[in-house]
């Protein structure tokens, strides 16, 4: 497939999930501020918040609601808001529409269309939520129709690339975020693992493993290292690695290549490593460890696929 | 206009205007026989019925995407392309004129531009002067002697024609460089199964939906016979082109790869496409970029949107184009006066469909009549389309006729003439009643050297404002479904 399109292929999908990504986190944080559960203060929360969502602060005050939120959600304006987020997947999916199938088209294009066409100011003051879950939903659905519509080739594995990528670089901020704020929280944080869990919607998932017993250790446990569920470190890295062996197949990439030798490593640390140690050293250094391995194989897959040179392609 | 006959609802605000041809109504004002089904389903639906097929239908548009950009507006830039719901019907003796006659004229206008990029015996023998020809902005010195495959020059194709008040339909012009608008006459008929699928199924409407495979076949027949099976593309000037929609949807329907010019790169005069597998050979390229652009060190040099060394892969023989570079000479609105001439140079024959009366300004005796009635006339550019560089001379100011008259004394090879013509009518659905607006017809046609194909009907293209007669879409057209029918 051309270079170009599977670039595109690959930030369309990026884009959304961070669309959605952001849409999840923003729901919880905003009931969080609701119901003034006891632990952090507003200022504190909205600074986790945007350090787990690794953007600068808006011009904004922090007890200023209304107006984060708008920078977060409807601004088109600013380059992190979940509507800058839809648009860009959109214009990459527009790029490419004829490799995509046309129900995945229409689905991403009533998706912005359902938000641009929206009452800006109203997404704040009547209805924040129906707006979270109509981009959650519109982003579940593109995933579905996705899945169910193209064929599973290279096209769809840049797809998925995109998509696994991105969660597991936005999981590391924000597990980082939350285990850098609990020393604020103190002794009452129940409400704050919650949200940690709920902000990944590993709440449900959690529990069938672990109960409803929230305790920090078992949550970074569940969070990094386990292989069954769909939003952890270790399920991202099985995808990006099956990904990338399919993508091998239908290509001239050797399976012994650069590319799978950095996702190698970043699974097996992901196997392989005791959450007991990881907390006892430095959990940070760690969490940006994996950040940093996982930007390595986006910049060697886009080396690898994309902007090789031609020079040595003639050779 | 005449008075007019009353009809019963809904078709009551509807004038039959006698100056034109009206495709539904004769001139007693009853409906021709095969527009009889059509005109009484009609009146079994009401307003509101009708009003939401209607929004059916857009609605249908704006969540494919088939919208065009409306620049400077940032609010929800993008337009649907105007549909309107009331299909425009041809009976099959109507048709089967129309498809004679632009075969007729699709095969002579090939070998028209074979000959004048070989040969020129018809310029020798003086059918067509020599100086029109090489005074031609479109006419492509760098072609002379170039080997075509199967010297087939143009293989895809758009004219317009239109219907005058005898019953008879015209050639208004020819496309032979990037003709466009056929994703939406596909896109038109899929929503029309959808919002009136009984209606289909009970005229006998021939289908049109293999015309994706008809132009696949098309481009497959060009690519040179050692390749069995050749990589194909098509080339699109990018996201921001008013025509994308269409270049993806085409490339979508045939399965073959779209490229923009920064796709592609030729090395040893071959043409190679940038692949996540490294670079892959293409073969055959069926471009919608204009021969201005495609090739910066030959043409212009400007250009970003085409591939250096494009033109010398190609005189090489080691890529074909489709359409080839250069058919803009034999669209050339002055060019266009001599092809009836053509069809019996090269054909022997008559043409069967006939040209709109045409004056050529260089001729001074033609000229000066023309000076004289300026008022009367439409005055075009010869080498643009789109509607751009007109005049339409009932419709213009004293100021605006007097720019165009000096125009022509500048430059009268730029510039032809044509009575401003009666384009029929047809009923449309405005604002929640059924009036008529005029309209024209462009048929698709597509040539491999053995076979012409032409997907019954084309696009019909409105002028949805009231007595205007403008059909493109950058000035106020829309356009609705064409039914040809069976026997």
């Amino acid at each position: 497939m051309l270079s170009r399109v599977a670039d595109h292929l690959y930030w369309m999908s990026r884009y959304l999930e961070r669309a959605e990504h952001t849409a999840r986190l923003m729901d919880v944080h905003l009931v969080q501020l609701l119901e003034q559960v006891p632990g952090l203060d507003t200022e504190q929360r909205w600074k986790r918040l945007l350090r787990s969502l690794n953007v600068t602060q808006p011009d904004a005050d922090l007890q200023d609601i209304e107006r984060l939120t708008r920078c977060l959600t409807v601004d088109s304006s600013s380059a992190t808001s979940i509507m800058s987020y839809v648009v860009v997947a959109r214009e990459n999916a527009q790029q490419v529409r004829e490799q995509i199938s046309s129900e995945m088209w229409m689905q991403l294009n009533q998706l912005y269309l359902g938000i641009t066409r929206k009452e800006r100011r109203t997404v704040w003051s009547a209805q924040p939520y129906e707006f979270f879950t109509s981009v959650k939903e519109g982003s579940h659905l593109f995933q579905g129709i996705t899945d169910a519509t193209m064929n599973h080739n290279e096209g769809w594995h840049f797809i998925q690339l995109g998509r696994f990528i991105e969660r597991m670089v936005s999981l590391a901020d924000l597990v980082d975020s939350f285990f850098a704020y609990s020393a604020f929280a103190g002794a009452d944080d129940y409400f704050e693992w919650l949200a940690l869990l709920k902000s990944a919607t590993a709440f449900e998932a959690y529990c069938k493993i672990y109960h409803a017993d929230l305790r920090p250790d078992w949550i970074a446990e569940f969070l990094l290292f386990n292989s069954e569920f769909p939003h952890s470190a270790r399920f991202c890295v099985e995808m990006i690695l099956a990904s990338l062996n399919a993508i091998s197949d239908a290509t001239t990439l050797h399976r012994n290549s650069r590319l799978h030798r950095l996702a190698g490593r970043l699974r097996s640390t992901l196997s392989y490593d005791e959450i007991g140690e990881v907390l006892a050293g430095d959990f940070h250094a760690y969490l940006a460890d994996l950040k940093r391995q996982s930007m390595d194989i986006h910049e060697t897959l886009h080396e690898t696929f994309v902007t090789y040179s031609i020079e040595a392609a003639l050779a | 206009m005449t008075a007019a006959p009353l009809l019963p609802s809904p078709f009551s605000d509807y004038t039959c205007d006698r100056a034109c041809y009206d495709e539904m109504f004769n001139r007693d004002a009853e409906p021709r026989a095969h527009y009889q089904k059509l005109y009484e389903r009609l009146g079994d639906l009401s307003p509101d019925e009708l009003l939401s097929r209607q929004q059916t239908a857009d609605l249908s548009f704006l969540h494919q995407g088939i919208t065009f950009t409306v620049y400077g507006n940032e609010e929800g830039a993008e337009r649907i392309f105007p549909f309107d719901l009331i299909p425009r019907v041809i009976s099959s003796a109507e048709w089967k004129t129309i498809e004679r006659g632009l075969t007729q004229r699709i095969i002579a206008l090939n070998l028209f531009l074979d000959d004048i990029y070989h040969e020129g015996k018809i310029l020798a023998d003086r059918v067509v002067p020599y100086d029109l020809i090489y005074s031609c902005r479109h006419f492509r010195r760098e072609m002379r002697g170039v080997k075509v495959p199967h010297g087939i020059y143009v293989s895809i194709c758009g004219t317009d024609l239109v219907h005058l008040n005898d019953g008879q339909y015209v050639v208004l012009e020819d496309n032979l460089r990037v003709p466009s608008g056929v994703s939406y006459m596909l896109a038109n008929r899929q929503v029309m199964k959808r919002v009136f699928p009984r209606l289909i199924a009970d005229y006998g409407v021939r289908p049109i939906d293999h015309y994706g495979r008809a132009l696949l076949g098309v481009l497959e027949s060009l690519a040179p016979p050692q390749h069995h099976h050749p990589t194909m593309a098509l080339l699109t000037p990018g996201v921001y082109n008013s025509a994308y929609y269409e270049h993806m949807f085409l490339a979508r329907l045939m399965g073959i790869e779209m490229v923009e010019g920064r796709d592609l790169l030729v090395h040893d005069n071959v043409v190679y496409m940038r692949t996540t597998s490294g670079l892959r050979r293409v073969d055959v390229i069926y471009r919608r970029v204009d021969d201005d652009f495609l090739d910066p060190l030959t043409f212009r040099a400007d250009s970003r949107l085409g591939v250096p060394g494009l033109f010398n892969a190609y005189r090489a023989g080691n890529i074909v184009l489709a359409n080839a570079i250069g058919t803009g000479v034999a669209d050339d609105k002055a060019v266009y006066y001599y092809v009836p001439d053509i069809i019996r140079y090269y054909l022997n024959e008559e043409p069967i469909l006939a040209n709109v009366e045409t004056f050529l300004l260089s001729d001074p005796v033609q000229r000066q009549h023309v000076l004289q009635h300026i008022d009367k006339m439409a005055i075009k550019a010869v080498g643009e389309s789109g509607g751009y560089g007109m005049l339409i001379g009932t419709h213009s100011t004293a100021e605006e006729r007097a720019k165009f008259a000096d125009l022509i004394q500048a430059n009268p090879r730029n510039y032809i003439a044509q009575p401003i013509l009666a384009l029929s009518k047809a009923p449309c659905f405005i604002d929640g009643q059924i009036e008529s607006r005029h309209i024209d017809l462009r048929p698709y046609i597509l040539y491999d050297g053995q076979a012409v194909t032409i997907a019954p009907g084309g696009l019909t293209r409105v002028a949805l404002r009231r007595g205007s007669l403008v059909v493109n879409s950058s000035q106020g057209g829309g356009s609705k479904d064409t039914w040809v029918l069976y026997d």
